[in-house]
């Protein structure tokens, strides 16, 4: 084996090379567009929030990366199976003593390394500019090496697939293509950024299925009959797998072709407040608003037009204020590894100065020119106030997003304390400690940047919810109720003092994500506040909102024909999911239709009983995506006239399944000549 | 299995699609012969060897080489097998002494002295690289290759094969070194009868798919056999007699060739009254050519062709 692999890694090596100055010079290209970006930033001309301050995070590295890896990794593949597709050099490596195994393991030891090395050395010297300071003005932390690993390991996957790909046979020629399907599975996860561990199980299994049907491919010269029953079992799935996606695309391009509208949107119903204090039910579908009505169930009319007002005339007069999210998420929401807010949020830039705060809770600068870690602003030059306090870390929609708001001053509260960073003057002010209380959500956007509005903060603890200025002055303290501990999702509406009769604000307590399931249960209570602080003990409650209506229920013909596509196996998902019911029932007519198409096909070539029930259970799991694999993988033999019993018969029975004839001699024409061969007529 | 017998097969058939590529293949190979499978192209030789091989699953029969299903070589029988492809294939960025070395590693029995014979035989440099070898130089190379592991049996698809004399010769040559001197098998296909008539000892000849002679090389130049008629006019039209392969009229003569079965047609012949009657020996070639050849008639008297005209 070992000669073999010397012998795959000599041939491979070119191919080799060429990854590795392809990847070096898009990853030198990456890493100095991030720099270049960087310059942006610190001459704070920043407006957007994209991730390109640290580039083992940045989608200029990770997109082109996750692309090259699966690309090189199956052209990688494909080649090195390739090497033999003349039948007779094929012939010529297998002809040998050693086994089918050895040759499929002297091929991956030999592709791994080159794959190894080729997309390795390169992430390792990104990895170590991203480490060793002085390179990257931004946080590390080791869990940043997670994307770059699942890159990695989907082109071992697209590696396998591309085996795989290179020695199938096939009698449809594009079916021999099928297998790279199978790579959109991890890339998709990666890409999607699961939580690291179930991307990690999901890449494992793809990349576990795609070298067992490689393997099985390469046992029978990639022929289906003879194979193992692991390579046949991850073969046919890897099939079905490719005819699902090849379906989707087919739909999809149907749908292009058709022009068909865009799909219905999920149709939901909230409150919303105007400045002036009144409360409307607002109906959306999507970002539309398609209904207006005030609580009466009368439609809001514009005084101008005397006509039901519009969207855009409506968001003018409506009271808008801060959504409190639950800060200190352990680990954001699916993981977010990809994310440059999953570690760190941008708090802002001063001085050529990058502000960070990081997900343990704490401030860190970097100089920008030197790239150079500052540490935290007690040792850049702020005050020790607060230089080891764990500062809590915003969550929800921030999540997403750098925290980076061109404000001087922000806000930063600790599980006991409310501080305001003003980054220009590096100092942190301790504004308001609470005793006995702790903070639980706060407001992740303050509006402060808003012209003539007055910084404030808003936050919510486990006894209130507070309003507080840049002073730390309170301007509003509301004690929650404990009956609203069922209503999480906590809002304030900042109400216009020029239309305002009374008050100065509404807090709203109501059940998570307005227009649920759950908003079709619970009711909204909103408590009003005086500008003097007051607030209304009787909270106002206000009547529960109709449930969102199911998606499901109004999809376009399309995507029913899509449903009626999908392997019934992930619509049983409906035992654990309710949303699925809707799948199942388009999904299994179609499959059991295709389970009886299959027994048809496996009665009609003759398959033992034993096969066709395993074909038909596996298509009824599978659906039309199954049937299309068994088309794939069977090698179908031809059919002859039986001249016993006329009927059309397998050749590839040593007898007739209709009448159990043998198959006839060849017919003689007269001029055989046979004679008993025996050794003893051998000469010398 | 017979252990005299190195490679046999029982109704061994293959299909491309509905059409037989190999049908009901009985073959016995005894050990220790220089065996030539014959057939015009496409008759299935190919197909026949890539089974036997274990490279082509057959679509049913069975068969089975060094007493090992074909569907089941294990590497140690693999290693009693020297294998030649007809395309001589070979790893292009290889040089020559690479070659060796690369197929040395998987042979415990790998005869040095015979690898560097034969490459010396075909003058082959050490340092060449394979891709730039010439057709012939590559078949040498090819040859080594597959001689120095000192197989069991030999199995050799047209060896010959767009091969100018010279090259033919040496690798001919190379086959009988080697093979002779032991009790080695030689299973090869060729279209080239004289190398056939010089190394085997039987043959089976291969035609549209169907095996039809199956014997000692020897006993199928005795049996196919041309048999000159001549008449004092025209001669009669030929009967339909068992075993005729083509009739050629002239104009008082009728050549018959024919496989002869136990005299049976030589009486028929004496029927149609010849005025002379005369057995033509045939070379191998002109056996091989008439058996595979165009069957029916064929009239070279005038008249009739100007009445067919």
């Amino acid at each position: 084996m070992k000669t073999l692999i010397q012998k795959e890694m000599r041939e491979n090596f070119k191919l080799a090379v060429i990854g590795f100055v392809v990847l070096s010079a898009l990853l030198f290209w990456a890493f100095h567009k991030d720099l270049a970006w960087l310059d942006t930033v610190i001459d704070n001309q920043w407006q957007q929030r994209d991730n390109f301050l640290q580039p083992l995070l940045s989608m200029w590295v990770l997109l082109p990366l996750e692309l090259f890896c699966g690309l090189y990794g199956a052209g990688l593949g494909w080649a090195q199976a390739r090497a033999e597709g003349n039948r007779d050099l094929w012939a010529f490596l297998v002809h040998r003593p050693v086994t089918r195994t050895d040759v499929f393991l002297s091929k991956v030891v030999a592709g791994l390394v080159l794959y190894t090395l080729t997309v390795g050395l390169p992430l390792l010297v990104l990895v170590v500019a991203a480490r060793v300071p002085g390179h990257v003005a931004a946080p590390f932390e080791w869990l940043m090496v997670v994307p770059l690993v699942g890159s990695f390991l989907v082109g071992i996957a697209a590696y396998f697939a591309g085996v795989l790909t290179g020695w199938r046979q096939a009698r449809w020629y594009a079916s021999r293509g099928l297998g790279l399907g199978l790579v959109l599975v991890p890339g998709l996860v990666v890409f999607g950024d699961l939580v690291w561990w179930k991307s990690l199980l999901v890449v494992v299994v793809v990349i576990g299925t795609a070298a067992s049907a490689a393997w099985g491919a390469g046992q029978m010269g990639g022929g289906y009959q003879g194979q193992p029953a692991a390579g046949k079992t991850t073969l046919v799935f890897t099939m079905a797998l490719g005819c699902f996606l090849v379906l989707g695309v087919a739909i999809g391009v149907l749908e292009w072709f058709q022009g068909l509208p865009a799909m219905t949107t999920v149709r939901q119903s909230g409150y919303q407040m105007t400045g002036n204090g009144a409360i409307y039910k607002v109906t959306r579908e999507g970002a539309r608003i398609v209904g207006i009505e005030d609580l009466e169930g009368h439609p809001l009319m514009d005084p101008a037009t005397g006509k039901p007002i519009e969207q855009g005339e409506f968001r003018k007069r409506v009271a808008y204020g801060p959504g409190l999210t639950t800060p200190a998420m352990p680990m954001p929401w699916r993981g977010a590894y990809r994310q440059e807010a999953a570690f760190f949020t941008l708090l802002n830039v001063t001085d050529k100065t990058l502000w960070y705060l990081d997900r343990h809770g704490q401030l860190v600068g970097f100089d920008g020119p030197s790239r150079k870690c500052i540490r935290s602003p007690a040792s850049a030059g702020t005050n020790q106030d607060a230089s080891e306090e764990r500062f809590l870390v915003p969550g929800g929609s921030m999540l997403f997003y750098n925290y980076y708001r061109p404000q001087i001053l922000r806000y930063l509260p600790t599980a006991r304390a409310i501080f305001a960073l003003d980054c220009q003057q590096r100092t942190l002010r301790r504004l308001l400690t609470l005793t006995n209380e702790t903070v639980l959500r706060f407001e992740d956007q303050p509006g402060n940047d808003q012209p003539g509005s007055t910084p404030s903060f808003v936050f919510v603890t486990d006894k209130a919810v507070y309003h507080i200025d840049h002073e730390g002055h309170i301007i509003f303290r509301v004690p929650i109720d404990p009956s609203y501990q069922s209503l999480p999702d906590i809002a304030v509406s900042n109400l216009r003092p020029d239309v305002a009769a009374t008050n100065a604000f509404a807090i709203w307590f109501g059940p998570t994500g307005q227009g649920s399931v759950e908003a079709g249960k619970t009711p909204t209570k909103v408590v009003w506040v005086g500008p003097a602080g007051q607030w209304e003990t009787a909270a106002r409650e206000l009547p529960a909102l109709p449930p969102q209506v199911d998606p499901v229920a109004q999809r376009r013909w399309s995507d029913q024909i899509f449903d009626a596509t999908v392997p019934p196996i992930i619509g049983l998902v409906a035992l654990v999911n309710a949303s699925f019911e809707g799948h199942i029932k388009n999904e299994m007519p179609l499959a059991i239709v295709c389970a009886l198409a299959g027994g048809w096909l496996a009665r009609r070539y003759a398959f033992e009983l034993n096969a066709t029930i395993g074909w038909m259970a596996f298509i009824l799991v599978a659906g039309l995506p199954g049937l299309m694999a068994f088309g794939c993988v069977q090698e179908w033999p031809a059919r002859v006239t039986c001249p016993h019993c006329q009927k059309r018969r397998v050749v590839d029975h040593e007898t007739c399944e209709h009448c159990g004839a043998p198959f006839p001699p060849a017919e003689k024409n007269g001029t055989e000549i046979f004679e008993a061969l025996s050794n003893e007529l051998v000469s010398d | 299995m017979n252990e005299d017998t190195v490679i046999q097969t029982r109704g061994l058939t293959k299909y491309f699609g509905a059409k037989p590529a190999v049908y009901d293949l009985n073959l016995s190979v005894p050990r220790g012969c220089v065996f030539a499978f014959l057939g015009r192209n496409g008759s299935g030789k190919t197909t026949t060897i890539r089974m036997l091989m274990g490279l082509l699953a057959p679509t049913r029969g069975t068969g089975t080489v060094l007493g090992r299903d074909i569907r089941a070589l294990t590497p140690e029988t693999r290693a009693r097998i020297g294998y030649l492809t007809e395309e001589h294939p070979l790893y292009g960025w290889m040089k020559v002494r690479e070659c060796g070395e690369f197929q040395s590693r998987f042979y415990p029995r790998w005869n040095n002295q015979v690898y560097r014979g034969v490459v010396g035989h075909f003058g082959l440099k050490p340092e060449a690289r394979a891709r730039d070898l010439s057709r012939g130089e590559r078949a040498g190379l090819c040859l080594a290759l597959t001689l120095a592991p000192e197989p069991e049996l030999l199995v050799l698809d047209d060896p010959g094969l767009g091969l100018d004399p010279v090259a033919r010769r040496a690798l001919v040559e190379s086959m009988i070194f080697l093979t002779r001197k032991s009790d080695r098998t030689i299973f090869f296909s060729s279209h080239q009868l004289s190398d056939v008539e010089r190394v085997a000892d039987y043959l089976a000849v291969f035609d549209r798919s169907v095996l039809r002679a199956c014997c000692p090389v020897e006993r199928f130049r005795e049996r196919v056999r041309q048999v000159r008629l001549r008449f004092a006019g025209p001669p009669p039209s030929m009967p339909n007699l068992p075993g005729l392969l083509q009739t050629v009229r002239l104009e008082n003569e009728l050549r018959v060739t024919l496989v002869a079965h136990n005299g049976e047609a030589e009486q028929a012949l004496r029927g149609l009254n010849p005025r002379e009657m005369e057995t033509m020996p045939l070379s191998l070639e002109d056996a091989f050519i008439s058996y595979l050849g165009e069957r029916g008639e064929k009239t070279f008297i005038w008249s009739e062709l100007e009445a067919q005209r």
